[in-house]
């Protein structure tokens, strides 16, 4: 069953919350022990959010995503389950509030039921740097799911949960749902609250949902969408509808993104898509996103100093890991226990970002990114006075094996190539499967869309998933 | 093109406050300077941005909230994942020496 058919039938009565959770329950604790998607589940809490569900339903309430079981990313603080962003330094730590996304879904109905694996502090591309150790991508147990939110994307593909949310910094939600063959949507910055989700960089982190089809994210994604006034970045959004007219569309084919690079098998399943794409209507134009190659050293010099100033607050004063060495002074005591509790990739990160923003390089590196970054966002504006979406694939190769980029930071960062530029610009991204390479491994594609579109941007994923059928099929 | 040597690297560790053993120095070592020279080729972009620009992407104003108070957690709850506390106040070591 999909989530709008859980809602559906638990609203109406026909199901009830426990019979619609229970099938899901079962499957991960046959599965999860292999395939380690999932991090923290609590029985009892489960039990407790479905006897007040089903009280708020039997009391007349109205419930969008009544008895749905939504699977979390280790990031997104929910109350009384841990939120340990995979990382020894939040060990144990439990919120004592919740995410305004997951207020947001309890309002709703839905059972926040499970906390998903992650690469650490949402940094990585294979869901491998984590203390829980690496999720399996359903589709081959020998290769990664993606990264950072590997554990939501394997938790969809499994079967753990027809909904999951993820965070998307440069691709953390699109490049595992293009790896694990399910949908994944980096909204419009600013449309969904970032309150609750512990801060990687700040301008370019969005929340996202993920689900195997087009009305299951759509229903996801308006309970969850919204001004918050906790989240000075958020903002108004009014009500989207789904529009599925491809008749005039003009999708615009960045020169610049098919250029080499790309897996031979996951080029051909994207030029089959893009004939899909064509066949409802769509008109393909090539264009050009001139200054798109420096997306990659402006999204790292720019997230990595965001990250060196956000992930400051990890000291072991106030929650998670304190170094336990006596008689150390204060400083010696963050010292201590930022170098034990952060892993490798992390503190990698936290000293790129504290080297461009340090007195002589400043100038030269993060002044010069943000800099950057506004000229990247001004291509994709003046692209879209002309086209309607953008196409590329989501990530130059499918799913790769265990171990294979651990060693080369450059290659691992590359597998971000196509979704980068969205963060630094601020627009919608969705994957979207479109076929499989010939090791049976699902290809993602990505569609990109002006900023605050998705109603348009679901609305074309929607009539490309009405005549496929790449999102029903299972590992 | 920057340079990194040991001694960088001890001062960007000391900046974020982070230990790292001599391996640790070694390998970040490599890995920053591999990826600090990825980051040169920024130089070559020209820079054709006018007077009128703007840092962020939102590209409209973000509503604001009345300046009125809310309530806030309570000492309790913020200080219960506390690795070592006494009252309602986080224990540290010595501050002043």
């Amino acid at each position: 069953m999909n989530a709008t058919e859980i809602a559906s039938r638990v609203s109406s009565g026909a199901l009830s919350m426990r019979e619609a959770v229970q099938p899901y329950l079962d499957r991960i604790e046959k599965l999860n022990p292999i395939l380690n998607a999932l991090v923290h589940i609590n029985q009892a809490d489960i039990d407790r959010q479905i006897e007040s569900q089903e009280e708020r339903l039997k009391k007349g309430e109205r419930l969008p995503l009544a008895g749905v079981p939504i699977v979390v990313k280790d990031n997104i603080c929910v109350r009384g389950l841990p939120t340990t962003c995979s990382s020894k330094i939040l060990e144990g730590f439990c919120p004592p509030y919740d995410a305004h996304v997951i207020q947001l879904l309890r309002k709703s109905g839905a059972i926040v039921f499970a906390k998903a694996n992650c690469d650490e502090f949402g940094m990585g591309s294979s869901n491998e740097n984590s203390i829980f150790g690496p999720t399996r991508n359903p589709w081959d147990h020998t290769r990664v799911p993606g990264g950072s939110s590997g554990g939501s994307a394997a938790a969809i593909a499994a079967d753990f949960a027809p909904l999951a949310l993820g965070s998307d910094t440069g691709g953390s939600v699109r490049q595992p749902a293009g790896f694990c063959g399910v949908l994944g949507l980096k909204p419009t910055y600013g449309r969904i609250s970032r309150y609750g989700l512990v801060a990687y960089a700040s301008s370019l982190d969005t929340i996202g949902p993920l689900a195997r089809n087009i009305d299951d994210l759509a229903l996801l994604l308006r309970a969850i969408s919204g001004h918050d006034c906790r989240d000075s970045t958020s903002i108004n959004t009014s009500e989207f509808l789904l529009d599925e007219d491809l008749g005039r569309v003009r999708i615009g084919i960045p020169q610049e993104w098919f250029a080499d690079g790309i897996n031979q098998d996951v080029r051909n399943r994207v030029d089959e898509a893009l004939e899909v794409l064509k066949s409802l209507g769509a008109t393909l134009i090539p264009v050009s996103l001139p200054r798109i190659k420096y997306s990659l050293p402006t999204y790292y010099l720019l997230a990595t100093a965001e990250a060196s100033s956000n992930l400051a607050r990890f000291d072991g004063v106030k929650y998670g890991f304190r170094s336990p060495e006596k008689s150390l002074s204060l400083k010696e005591m963050y010292r201590r226990t930022r170098s034990v509790g952060f892993g490798r990739e992390v503190k990698q990160r936290i000293m790129l970002g504290t080297f461009v923003l340090s007195s002589g390089y400043y100038d030269a590196y993060f002044a010069k990114a943000v800099r950057a970054r506004a000229m990247i966002a001004h291509d994709f504006d003046r692209v879209f006075e002309s086209v309607d979406f953008l196409v590329s694939p989501t990530s130059p190769t499918t799913a790769f094996e265990f171990g294979q980029n651990c060693d080369d930071p450059i290659a691992m960062y590359m597998q971000d190539i196509f979704t980068i530029a969205l963060n630094l610009a601020g627009v919608p991204g969705i994957s979207i499967p479109c076929g499989f390479d010939s090791h049976r491994l699902p290809v993602g594609m990505q569609i990109v869309a002006p900023r605050f579109a998705e109603g348009r941007l679901l609305g074309i994923a929607k009539a490309y998933q009405k005549i496929t059928d790449w999102h029903e099929l299972r590992p | 093109m920057t340079t990194i040597d040991r001694k960088l690297v001890l001062h960007i560790a000391g900046l974020a406050s982070l230990s790292l053993t001599d391996e640790e120095v070694a390998y970040y070592q490599n890995q920053l300077s591999r990826i600090v020279d990825y980051f040169a080729q920024i130089e070559n972009l020209t820079d054709d941005l006018g007077v009128n620009w703007r840092a962020d992407t939102l590209g409209r104003s973000t509503p604001e909230r009345p300046d009125s108070p809310q309530p806030s957690l309570l000492a309790e709850e913020a200080t219960a994942a506390a690795p070592r506390k006494r009252g309602s106040a986080f224990q540290v070591p010595r501050i002043i020496e």
